[in-house]
């Protein structure tokens, strides 16, 4: 069981239980109000909350690793949040990453609109447990997408990359690899993500309170931060685009491609470049997947044991007979 | 040697655990790396370090594989030599292989991988999931029985020694082998297909059952 089954558990329910989706398949037309939805109460208590967090966190950096009991607030980075409500400002690196579903719209003609939160809600939680998961901060949510930091001030920037890669890698796994394949046997075709990631040096990023009153957020200004949402448009599905200062962080670069033109121009001859990032590679190399006997990833990290039973494995092995003659 | 580059390129594009390495012999490419068994229920049992080596003459080859974490017991048992080649199929079977050509990532997926798949089978279950051929000559002796219907070891010599001397004996008169009336509807198209082993692998399969004869032989005597 990969990490990432309580929430694809509770969306497959939905999908399964939507009456919507009953009437299609019979040509039925229906409004939503005429359905009795009572049970998405019930299915929205059963996604997964810091329990679950906990408990993939502790398999991966072990026992004494200590619980955590809240997640921090929204646009309000703990390193930084001093800064609320004031004029002060902060220069400090970031690494700021965009990262969305798309073509999830197309939910909407298929079930009704609390089945349709429900699954946006279960690919949020899922999300937002990556990225904490991995140590990074959730700075906003909008639709099925997010704005998150990695990095602050108790972490190197080297460490603060490979946990943005990790991250960014294991929700583009999930919804490429579980969700997809339950919503493509559903009908629902051609749902993937794309993300982008930059990381802004301690003189690129200025963090400062934004807004008026109750009505802000402590941000960061900074070329690379915009320049993440520009990346994430360029990646292809299920991709994840990354910048020039992403890379340095790493010793290797055989996981990189660059892209044919730079992401920015600086006007002043030098020019600011972008590249493809094969996520699954990375994952599988780094031992947070295995593949199988077509190649297909598998996420293993923080997957809890459950048993094994041969009867999975002889279908594999039935084409095997061997014989001794070395 | 260009369609062997192209093709271990393709290999390393999807399985990510893999890299070409360099050996002293100038006459093989090599990929060492790790292969993951993972069920169809997406379930991870073990990992292997494993080397595959490839000849020049590929397709028309058989890949070795030798595997290197010294998870598989050095024991005939488990079909494995001391050094860790591993054995993974009838000998005959990989031969009509080799003659049609492989693609390496098809023998990947269809015989290396199953091999590692059906040793965790038979931790777990005590067997393998198809059984197994039995060590050196009574192996060659089972083949012959299971997959060419060939159990009367006089026949077989005869049927060897026939596919050995390349003669071409009337189709449509009495089978000197076996006394049927049309040589072509009955031991030609076995000769045909055992000739497909080479003669090499036949020289061996002969002995096999040149021994099998003359021990029955003496037990009748």
């Amino acid at each position: 069981m990969n990490i990432f089954n309580p929430y694809l558990d509770v969306i497959k329910k939905a999908v399964d239980k939507d009456p919507k989706r009953m009437n299609k398949l019979f040509s039925l037309h229906q409004e939503d109000s005429d359905f009795d939805l009572s049970y998405i109460k019930g299915l929205r208590a059963e996604l997964p909350g810091l329990e679950s967090l906990n408990e993939s966190t502790r398999l991966i950096k072990g026992l004494g690793t200590p619980t955590i009991t809240n997640l921090p607030s929204l646009g309000n980075h703990p390193d930084f949040s001093y800064l609320r409500g004031t004029t002060n400002t902060e220069k400090h690196w970031i690494i700021s990453g965009f990262v969305d579903v798309r073509k999830s719209t197309q939910l909407n003609n298929r079930f009704t609109l609390q089945t349709v939160a429900l699954i946006t809600e279960g690919i949020v939680k899922a999300s937002i447990f990556a990225v904490n998961l991995c140590g990074g901060y959730v700075h906003r949510i909008q639709g099925d997408g997010l704005m998150v930091y990695f990095g602050g001030k108790n972490i190197e920037k080297k460490q603060a990359t490979k946990d943005a890669l990790k991250a960014f890698a294991l929700i583009s796994y999930f919804v490429k690899n579980d969700l997809k394949e339950y919503f493509e046997a559903n009908g629902i075709k051609d749902v993937f993500t794309r993300a982008g990631l930059d990381l802004g040096h301690d003189n690129q990023v200025l963090w400062m309170y934004s807004g008026l009153g109750e009505a802000g957020e402590v941000t960061t200004s900074s070329l690379h931060t915009s320049l993440a949402p520009k990346m994430q448009a360029t990646a292809l599905s299920n991709g994840i685009v990354v910048g020039q200062h992403i890379l340095n962080q790493l010793s290797n670069d055989k996981y990189f491609k660059q892209k044919s033109k730079p992401i920015w121009d600086y006007e002043d001859g030098r020019f600011y470049n972008h590249y493809d990032f094969d996520w699954e590679k990375y994952i599988t190399e780094n031992d947070f997947a295995v593949q199988d006997q077509n190649g297909n990833v598998i996420l293993t990290i923080g997957s809890s044991k459950t048993k094994l039973d041969p009867i999975n494995l002889a279908p594999i092995a039935a084409s095997n007979k061997p014989y001794f003659n070395c | 040697m260009a369609l062997l580059k192209r093709d271990l390129a393709k290999f390393l594009e999807i399985y990510h655990k893999f890299e070409n390495i360099t050996l002293e012999k100038h006459d093989c490419e090599a990929l060492y790396g790790e292969i993951a068994v993972v069920d169809k229920k997406k379930q991870h049992w073990k990992n292997y370090k494993v080397l595959i080596t490839v000849h020049a003459s590929y397709p028309h080859t058989i890949p070795s594989v030798y595997e290197m974490s010294d998870i598989i017991e050095r024991d005939w048992d488990y079909h494995i030599s001391k050094q860790g080649a591993c054995c993974l199929d009838i000998t005959h079977d990989l031969i009509l292989k080799r003659n049609t050509g492989i693609n390496l990532i098809e023998f990947y997926r269809e015989v290396i991988y199953p091999f590692f798949a059906n040793h965790q089978y038979k931790i777990a279950e005590g067997d393998y999931v198809n059984g197994e051929y039995k060590h050196f000559g009574e192996g060659i002796v089972q083949y012959y029985e299971t997959k060419l219907g060939l159990k009367e070891p006089l026949l077989i010599v005869k049927l060897i020694t026939e596919a050995l001397e390349n003669r071409k004996l009337e189709a449509n008169k009495e089978c000197p082998l076996c006394g049927n009336s049309k040589h072509k509807k009955c031991c030609r198209p076995i000769i045909n297909k055992l000739r497909l082993y080479g003669k090499n692998q036949l020289k061996i399969d002969l002995t096999v059952f040149e021994k099998l004869l003359s021990k029955k032989n003496a037990i009748k005597v």
